[in-house]
């Protein structure tokens, strides 16, 4: 059967976001809504549109504080254990040396498309157009005013680019971690790590640099646990410094 | 009835989530404490039980917790992305004890608070004609059927199947699965016209 013919499409669609497919009906729309782009669009369009008919309803009584504490408890009470198994198995991995040429070469092209679209003047190449494409820039200094991290992101792009200015040399285990804040709320919020020791790097958002950094004014660099995953620094930052729209 | 004026500003969920997709917990922390009252009460109406509806908001979190790096802005608000959570959700648990579970009046948990919601003239299709009222275009629910309303209703805010609906409503199954179908086909026209949603 072809899920993928408009009419089809829309009122599978429609059952899937209002809830009405058989249960295996629903599992095998799933996978094709997960495989196609138009059967995401048409479902989200028909959720979208659903999320409407909430506007106006009843509420009811707040969740009691026992639903957050549960919460709480299911995902992070057991959370030492599975990190330390997490990065034991992340240490038996890396002997897999199969991998090792592999990841060079994307390793490789990523560097390879990062310095393209980055300083193409590298390669003997121009950019395509004069002006720089809009994006957040940071400049980081450390406590004796040296600058120690430059950063760039494209203000709808995926990816946080890094260039340490100097070098930093984490000790095994640690991570350099990137947090921002801004003027308003001086809580810093983490943007992404790295362990690699080369002076560029691409750290991968998980939304739109724009979503992450739009409101923030600040960034902050500090060595972090690798296998942690820190909702806070717990040391102190080692270079800080402006966040800048440059556009 | 109090009805929620509490949704809270898309911008602030679609930055809590990038950050709980990078394990920021105290983003999500937020996250919760901004929507978990608008979220428990979709819960609550699909289940008419607190205890039940608690239940369901806390999967839905853990579900948040371990996804959020799967929501994609470009298909939808992130609110839309976290009621789908917690509706399906909500479905799952009643369909999986249809039998044990539903009350179909209501009794709340044994809580007196939700007993409140669900007294008589405030049900199902009061809250579709709230929900209409509230997005200014009352001229769309006027040109749906008495009948397409109860179904849709029955069918979007309790989780109903087209069979428990054409039961609650002693009507043919294929009577009610059309008049669900026509009745959402033409809101979304109607909506869509009127610039309540995209098209």
């Amino acid at each position: 059967m072809n899920y993928l013919r408009p009419e089809r499409l829309d009122a599978l669609a429609r059952a899937h976001a209002l809830g009405t497919l058989s249960p295996r009906a629903a599992r095998r729309f799933a996978r094709v809504v997960a495989s196609s782009a138009d059967a995401a669009r048409a479902v989200a369009e028909w959720q979208g549109l659903l999320s409407t008919l909430e506007e106006g309803a009843p509420g009811s009584p707040a969740p009691r504080a026992r639903v957050w504490d549960a919460v709480q408890q299911r995902l992070f009470e057991r959370e030492a254990p599975a990190r330390a198994a997490a990065g034991a198995s992340r240490g038996a991995s890396s002997g897999a040396g199969w991998l090792r040429w592999p990841l060079a070469l994307v390793a490789g092209a990523s560097l390879l498309w990062a310095t393209l679209a980055w300083r193409p003047q590298t390669f003997g190449m121009e950019p395509l157009s004069g002006a720089a494409p809009a994006s957040y820039v940071g400049v980081l200094q450390d406590p004796q005013g040296r600058p120690l991290l430059a950063t760039s992101a494209r203000r709808h792009g995926l990816v946080l680019t890094v260039r340490l200015l100097r070098p930093v040399a984490p000790a095994p285990g640690q991570a350099l971690t990137i947090w921002a804040w801004s003027d308003t709320d001086s809580t810093p919020h983490r943007i992404g790590d790295w362990t690699a020791a080369g002076s560029t790097t691409e750290v991968a958002l998980p939304t739109q640099a724009e979503t992450l950094l739009g409101r923030m004014t600040h960034l902050g660099l500090s060595l972090e646990t690798a296998a942690a995953v820190p909702s806070a620094p717990t040391r102190p930052f080692i270079a800080e410094g402006p966040c800048a729209k440059v556009w | 009835m109090a009805r929620r004026t509490d949704q809270p500003d898309n911008e602030d969920l679609a930055r809590w989530l990038s950050w709980v997709a990078l394990g920021d917990r105290r983003a999500f922390e937020q996250l919760y404490r901004a929507t978990s009252t608008y979220l428990m009460a979709i819960a609550w109406r699909v289940l008419q039980h607190r205890d039940l509806a608690e239940e369901v908001l806390q999967d839905a979190f853990v579900k948040v917790w371990h996804s959020a790096g799967l929501y994609d802005a470009r298909l939808g608000l992130p609110m839309t992305w976290l009621i789908n959570i917690v509706r399906n959700r909500a479905i799952d648990l009643r369909r999986s004890r249809a039998n044990s579970l539903i009350n179909p009046h209501g009794d709340g948990g044994g809580d007196a608070a939700l007993e409140s919601l669900a007294t008589p003239g405030a049900g199902p299709e009061q809250w579709l004609d709230a929900a209409i009222h509230q997005t200014g275009v009352q001229e769309c629910m006027g040109q749906l059927t008495a009948a397409q309303r109860q179904a849709l209703a029955l069918v979007y805010y309790q989780g109903l199947t087209h069979v428990e609906a054409a039961q609650a409503l002693e009507a043919p199954l294929g009577t009610t699965k059309a008049w669900v179908r026509r009745g959402l086909d033409y809101l979304k026209a109607c909506l869509q016209g009127r610039g309540v949603v995209a098209s």
